[in-house]
């Protein structure tokens, strides 16, 4: 069992840095691309944290060269890096849905900075709910 | 017939009334004698229902269960059959008084107050009736729902904010203080029945009881101990049939009974626990009676001073309760049914008189005793029986009450409690005594009708009842199962 | 059902939960017209349901279902316990009134040619609240997670045609989904590296046995986060704001209720097993600090409530502060608590669906937005809407002789019992601030005059889910026994606070 005292590690801690920094553009950018980069880097934070956590000091990608076999060599633990992938993959069909919802609010208000849209929306609602 | 099928018939007959006086609501004629029909047989019901706990058929209905180990379930118990009975009587005093009021006053929706005063009442009956805590509350809760539309009957801004005090101080004390209450009573016990003997008895410690009792107190806010009496005086912008009987007498003998059946019942032996939350309790329901009679003094208009001296004058009951022996339990049960009928009475007066001449304060009611004899000697017996006066009804209560005090070595509660009649009776007797003996008015009537049987006729009855409550002491102390012999 | 096939389904039902709606969902995409995909969908929902209900029987058995026969750690599995079984049941039924009554919505605000679209992208959401509920496994839950947002932003943002306000809040959707699937990504990776494993019985093996479980814990904790976003509890329902007030009321009425169960129940379970695997005195921290959270979210979103303008926004925030509630029931952590919360969600799904529906009913024709003035006169209006939705106002409450009771009843009884104060008073203070907002519909409904011209409530196909939703609010308020029972079983299989 690895312990959290790895997080200790610098890697770690610029990824969780990044992520951070990420999760911040994406809770508050008022651009609304901004706000999709920012949820970008969280995501590619992920991949890149599964990855680290399964690379060994001195250990080979785990590709098995054609001809060889696997005794005696050290490869790093490829689980991490399958589910890297699922994330990168998940994380590209949500950029590219927010990207295409992106694209139609630009042509419905006519911008794509956050307040002005939700003072717009705002509007809207004050004249429903008028009286 | 057996009793189960009576006490359902009783428990549903309110449905049935709410819907005739709905049906009739286009033909005042009908209506109002449809209304009249069915609050005496509602009231004959009840005393049927008496007779037949007295003969021992005692009766049990559980229409739902709720709680897996609580049903919505009744079982009539002799102080909660009492305080039935005597709302059911009333109600059928107050069927009469209020088809005359609503006419005289012109009112324009008379059906639907008429409705909910029906449903009201019979929402106490069922409250009093309750076999466990959780069908109680609920009653109380419905009935406090049921009533709320009668405080905003006429409409307007100050009238729905005082309709919003009432609604927010007794649903809310009752959602925030006697919920948590009876969860933790069904922690302690596992259960919520009314058992005689208690049935937190032997289940709880000195400082939980204290603060279960607490919050039992103030959780029943209609029993008006302060500071969450406020409720009764925004009542009284409710027409006066209504305010007299629904919120007056009802509303807050259900909170008194909810505090006699909480103390005889769910704590029973238990009380003794409570021994800082007791003597505290009843200093606030005796020192804020006394104060709630001052406060009546100063008001002028009738409605708001009948209230506090209500919120005076059931406190008694209070106090009975937390004293808690028998002849004290007694004592308070008997207040539920000397204060009903006086503080009934009370009002009817109040509201013929404005429904008659239009006035609405105490300084104007000098004299009128002249014009409206019989409606004044009513106020008269009545204020003095609900002030304690002997040998009024009322008398009783006071001397049952100082003999329980006394028997639980209370002396200083005795003082308390007599200081406390004094104060009420300052705030009605003299009133009484102006409005008989004072210079005649010449021409007190609005109306040309004058005094209408329908008005005049259930103030009188109320008023020799006070007097006549008088040879049902015996039976009614039986009844209860105390003996009243020292 | 035949006894054979009854064995089979209920032997499959693990696989077979997901796989009727994601059949449903390309079949649905593949349908020529708009009600073709919608009887398509709604088919898929109920045979969720018939699997569910099947597995839901057994439900003293565990259901596993190694995909592909590979067991962990090499393969995943889908399971379904006694809490997914109760919980599936809960989504399949409300997964089909809700789209049953929902035809007219789509049919009104969805373009025509997205009609299909629509109905398969809500049968995706669907089989993602079923994923949550049926994976075994850590990443598969994310995958799934991120599914059900995705699905989510996508139906959302289909409303945009009818009422432009639907695009941001897609876009909120989205955004919101994936920063709480990031975190709990990031929550699944710490578990993973401090316990070898990703199955979530084997984290729960390995969690037992450790000495150090903080780090797993912290992991559990913040996965638990990411799924409490879906969960729309306070102040977490942002996302819920745009997605069911300003999307179409399709979504809300046919989702709205369901998906936040889903989070909160998937929650729960990653709650339940983080404490398990604490220290005592972390338990209690936990424990309060979860109580604690509850009672402010509820309290917020009923000040919310009292609020709103919006009939489908109150409605949200109704909801929100429901789950303030069983949030606290958790956290009381115990089989009373836990139990509670679980009956809690119920009625919670079940009022909240009425609101939904109500709202889907009196949608306007202009917009998504149906003001508060919706209700007004309504009483004179729609005498049987308003009962409906007066029932599910009570029970809101927690008034006596509706669901809604029994549960608050649970609840309170559990947090007096674990001596959580707070969260007493965070379920008092919100059943009482729930008077004053239900307090103030029951006004508009009862109290006020209809607007001269206010439109007949369009109730054809919503009717039936509406009736069947009241009927249980009166019915489990009479009596108790068959909702309570199921939730106690339920949370029978949750393992709470017993680790150590």
């Amino acid at each position: 069992m690895v312990s959290l005292q790895i997080l200790a590690g610098l890697p770690y801690a610029l990824i969780v840095a990044f992520a951070l920094i990420g999760a911040g553009l994406a809770a508050s950018a008022p651009n609304l691309l901004k706000r999709i980069v920012g949820v970008a880097m969280i995501w590619t934070a992920l991949a890149l944290f599964l990855v680290a956590s399964g690379v060994l000091a001195g250990a080979e990608a785990p590709i098995l060269p054609p001809g060889q076999g696997a005794f005696g060599k050290v490869f790093s633990n490829p689980l991490q890096q399958s589910f890297a992938r699922a994330v990168l993959i998940a994380g590209a069909a949500g950029l590219i849905l927010a990207l295409a919802i992106v694209v139609r609010i630009r042509e419905a208000y006519g911008s794509i900075e956050g307040d002005a849209i939700e003072a717009a929306d705002r509007a809207q609602d004050d004249t429903e709910n008028e009286a | 017939m057996n009793a189960d099928l009576l006490l359902l018939i009783f428990l549903l007959a309110p449905i049935g009334h709410a819907m005739a006086i709905g049906a009739a609501a286009r033909a005042p004629a009908l209506r109002d004698g449809a209304n009249i029909v069915i609050a005496f047989a509602y009231a004959w019901l009840a005393f049927v229902l008496v007779n037949w706990h007295q003969a021992g058929a005692q009766g049990y209905v559980a229409l739902a269960r709720p709680l897996p180990t609580a049903d919505f379930a009744f079982a009539p118990e002799p102080i909660g059959l009492t305080a039935a009975a005597t709302f059911a009587a009333l109600g059928a005093l107050n069927a009469p008084f209020a088809g005359g009021f609503f006419r005289a006053m012109q009112d324009k929706a008379p059906a639907r107050a008429q409705v909910l005063i029906a449903l009201s009442v019979g929402l106490g009956c069922a409250a009093a009736l309750a076999a466990n805590l959780f069908t109680f509350l609920l009653c109380y809760q419905a009935m406090i729902v049921a009533s709320f539309p009668l405080v905003a009957h006429y409409g307007g801004p100050e009238i729905r904010r005082a309709g919003q005090i009432y609604f927010g101080i007794l649903l809310t004390a009752s959602v925030a203080l006697l919920l948590p209450a009876m969860a933790w009573t069904h922690g302690l016990a596992g259960r919520l029945d009314f058992i005689a003997g208690g049935l937190l008895a032997g289940k709880i410690g000195p400082g939980e009881a204290d603060v279960l009792l607490a919050l039992f107190v103030f959780g029943f806010a209609s029993a008006g101990l302060a500071p969450l009496h406020l409720w009764l005086p925004a009542a009284m912008r409710a027409p006066a049939p209504a305010a007299g009987l629904v919120h007056a007498v009802v509303v807050a003998s259900v909170g008194a009974l909810g505090l006699i059946k909480v103390s005889l019942l769910i704590f029973g032996e238990a009380m003794s626990q409570a021994s800082i939350a007791r003597p505290v309790l009843i200093v606030i329901a005796l020192g804020g009676s006394i104060l709630a009679s001052l406060i009546a003094l100063s008001k002028d208009e009738l409605k708001p001073r009948l209230a506090y001296a209500t919120i005076a004058q059931i406190a008694l009951c209070s106090a009975g309760a937390m004293i808690a022996t028998p002849v004290a339990l007694f004592a308070a049960s008997f207040q539920i049914v000397a204060h009903g009928l006086g503080k009934t009475s009370l009002y009817f007066t109040a509201g013929a008189v404005e429904a008659l001449t239009g006035r609405t304060r105490a300084s104007e009611l000098t004299g009128l005793g002249k014009r409206m004899p019989w409606a004044f000697a009513a106020f008269a017996l009545a204020a003095l029986s609900v002030s304690c006066v002997p040998p009024l009804a009322g008398a009783w209560s006071l001397l049952w009450l100082v003999a329980g005090a006394a028997r639980a070595d209370m002396m200083w509660v005795v003082a308390l409690i007599l200081a406390s009649c004094v104060a009420s009776f300052a705030t009605l007797g003299p009133l009484a005594g102006r409005a008989i003996f004072g210079p005649a008015p010449s021409h007190p009537f609005v109306r040309p009708d004058a005094a209408s049987v329908l008005l005049i006729l259930p103030v009188a009855i109320g008023g020799a009842a006070c007097l006549g409550l008088l040879f049902l002491i015996d039976p009614l102390s039986r009844f209860l199962g105390v003996r009243l012999s020292p | 059902m035949s006894g054979a096939l009854f064995d089979f389904v209920r032997a499959n039902a693990p696989i077979l939960v997901l796989l009727a709606p994601l059949v449903a969902m390309a079949g649905a995409a593949l349908s020529p017209s708009g009600r073709g995909a919608w009887a398509i969908v709604l088919l898929g929902a109920a045979a969720l349901t018939a699997a569910a209900l099947a597995a839901a029987i057994g439900y003293d058995q565990r259901l596993s279902d190694p995909l592909g026969g590979w067991n962990a750690p090499l393969g995943v599995a889908l399971r379904i316990d006694g809490l997914s079984a109760y919980a599936l049941v809960l989504i399949g039924v409300f997964a089909m009134l809700g789209i049953g009554g929902g035809l007219g919505a789509l049919r009104d605000e969805i373009d025509r040619e997205r009609q299909p679209l629509a109905a398969a992208a809500t049968s995706a959401a669907l089989a993602g609240a079923v994923g949550l509920l049926v994976a075994g496994d850590l990443f598969v839950l994310f995958a799934f997670l991120q599914w059900m947002w995705i699905a989510l932003g996508a139906l959302t943002a289909m409303g945009a045609e009818h009422d432009r306000r639907a695009g941001p809040a897609a876009l909120n959707v989205v955004i919101v989904g994936a920063i709480g699937t990031g975190l709990f990504g990031f929550g699944a990776a710490l578990v993973f590296m401090s316990t070898g494993a990703a199955d979530l019985d084997q984290v729960s093996g390995v969690l037992s046995a450790a000495e150090d479980t903080r780090s797993a814990s912290a992991g559990l904790g913040l996965m638990a986060a990411g799924l409490a976003m879906a969960a729309g509890l306070a102040p977490l329902h942002a996302w819920a704001v745009g997605a069911f007030s300003r999307g179409p009321a399709w979504s809300a009425v046919a989702l709205g209720a369901l998906l936040p169960a889903a989070g909160a129940i998937a929650a729960g379970r990653l709650v339940a097993l983080a404490a398990s695997a604490l220290a005592p005195g972390l338990q209690h921290g936990l424990s309060l600090g979860l109580s604690l959270l509850g009672a402010v979210g509820a309290l917020a979103a009923s000040a919310q409530a009292m609020a709103a303008r919006d009939f489908r926004r109150f409605a949200v925030y109704a909801g929100a502060a429901q789950a303030g509630c069983v949030a606290i029931g958790f956290s009381a952590a115990s089989a009373g608590g836990v139990s509670g919360a679980l009956f809690q969600l119920a009625n919670q799904t079940v009022s909240i669906f009425i609101l939904y529906a109500a709202a889907a009913a009196l949608r306007s024709e202009s917009g998504a937005g149906a003001p508060m003035q919706v209700l007004q006169g309504l009483g004179k209006r729609a005498p049987f809407l308003s009962l409906a939705i007066s029932a599910a106002l009570l029970s809101l409450i927690g008034a006596p002789m509706t669901a809604g009771f029994l549960s608050r009843w649970s609840l309170l009884q559990a947090t007096f019992e674990a001596r959580i104060w707070w969260g007493a008073a965070g379920i008092i203070l919100s059943s009482l601030a729930s008077v004053i907002f239900a307090a103030r519909a029951f006004e508009r409904m009862y109290l006020r005059a209809p607007a001269p011209d206010a439109p007949r409530p369009r109730t054809t196909y919503l009717a039936p889910g509406l009736f069947i939703a009241a009927v249980m609010i009166i019915a489990f308020g009479f009596d108790g026994a068959a909702p309570l029972h199921a939730a106690d079983a339920a949370a029978g299989s949750l393992n709470w606070g017993g680790g150590r």
